[in-house]
């Protein structure tokens, strides 16, 4: 065998193992976010419980991301463990904290949650610094409803629809 | 040496793709924070119209309910659920002919059970025994074991004047619930207007304490 083709060998051979050694380090060194990957893609499937397993993992490899919380929060909300769901909402608060849609989305896990009040109060704090905003009315008129208190919540109605009660 | 070189270059390259792909490709963490709609989904204006409307009608202000329905129904016509909606609150308002044109608007493979069992309601307001027979019966032919509805048709079938019919389902009711004085009383009814003098009597006396 020529000095060439022994370079064209040790050439392809080298090629070779970095063909199969870069995925399999790939998925080893960020083995946290293959696993949100495929978390993602059972979410997507709906396979909700496995979606949950799989962010559980990525967040014990090391993801500690709100993306990643609020991805596991909607899993326990599609598999409607309404109590697993709040926790992670949390926990992604304590990760971002300024977010008002968060905020809303909060109360709308404690409306499921069976706590209109605490829900109401979480509302009433995100429309204190955006009065006007139709998603946080809407959703506090839903809250007010289930509180009973129905005059208020039509008015709100009439007033997202531009519309005198 | 020649060959080496080109394949260190290969490698080293790959090593620092495995390591910034997944910054691009996966991680998100600053950007999510600063997007403010990832939780939330638009509620469109007819959504929050559909509640306002039922919100009127569980407040019995039947007009403004209506009202709303009629506006939502404008924007989307195609809302199987809000015309059907509309169709109860007619029946509710006492509007029959209104309550079953609309429901009658509705295609029959979009009638939920509840649906067409309401329709049945309306039927039998209307007097319209026939049909709402023929819903009852094609219900209870699913769901042997619902007894409101069973009732429902052995009282229909009792003022059509076919009491044989009728004491027959009021049979089957009472020998799932043999207890339920109230049915008892009206297989009784049914039994005088049949002229069967003496069953009634035993039913009604099973149905009085001492």
């Amino acid at each position: 065998m020529s000095a060439r083709s022994r370079q064209y060998l040790l050439f392809a051979g080298i090629l070779c193992f970095l063909l199969a050694a870069v995925p399999w380090a790939y998925t080893r060194i960020h083995q946290d976010e293959v696993l949100s990957h495929h978390a993602r893609q059972a979410f997507m499937a709906n396979d909700y419980k496995e979606a949950a397993r799989l962010y559980r993992m990525a967040l014990e490899k090391g993801i500690d991301d709100p993306a990643t919380w609020h991805r596991l929060a909607e899993t326990y909300l599609a598999q409607e463990k309404f109590n697993k769901a709040l926790d992670a909402y949390l926990k992604t608060e304590q990760k971002s904290p300024d977010n008002l849609s968060l905020q809303v989305k909060l109360a709308q896990v404690h409306l499921l949650n069976n706590n209109p009040d605490h829900a109401l109060a979480i509302i009433e704090r995100v429309l204190e610094q955006k009065p006007d905003w139709e998603i946080a009315l809407l959703w506090q008129a839903r809250i007010l409803s289930r509180h009973g208190r129905f005059q208020e919540a039509i008015d709100i109605y009439y007033r997202i629809l531009g519309e005198k009660s | 040496m020649k060959a080496i070189k080109p394949t260190l270059f290969i490698m080293i390259a790959c090593a620092v793709l495995v390591w910034i792909i997944p910054g691009s490709a996966f991680c998100s963490g600053s950007s999510f924070e600063d997007r403010q709609d990832v939780f939330l989904e638009d509620i469109p204006d007819w959504q929050a119209r559909l509640e306002l409307a039922r919100l009127l009608s569980y407040t019995k202000r039947y007009e403004a309910s209506v009202l709303q329905y009629r506006k939502l129904l404008n924007q989307k016509p195609d809302l199987a659920k809000a015309r059907l909606e509309l169709a109860r609150v007619l029946y509710w308002k006492g509007d029959l002919d209104e309550a079953e044109k609309v429901f009658s608007s509705v295609p029959e493979q979009q009638l939920s059970d509840v649906a067409k069992l309401e329709m049945a309601d309306i039927y039998v307001a209307r007097k319209e025994y026939e049909p709402a027979i023929e819903i009852y019966t094609d219900h209870l032919s699913s769901e042997p074991s619902d007894h409101s509805v069973r009732l429902k048709l052995a009282q229909v079938l009792s003022w059509t004047g076919d009491y044989e019919a009728s004491a027959k389902e009021f049979r089957t009711i009472l020998k799932e619930r043999p207890d339920d004085i109230q049915v008892r009383r009206k297989y009784a009814q049914v039994l005088i207007w049949s002229e069967k003098f003496d069953q009634a009597i035993t039913e009604l006396e099973k149905t009085l304490a001492d």
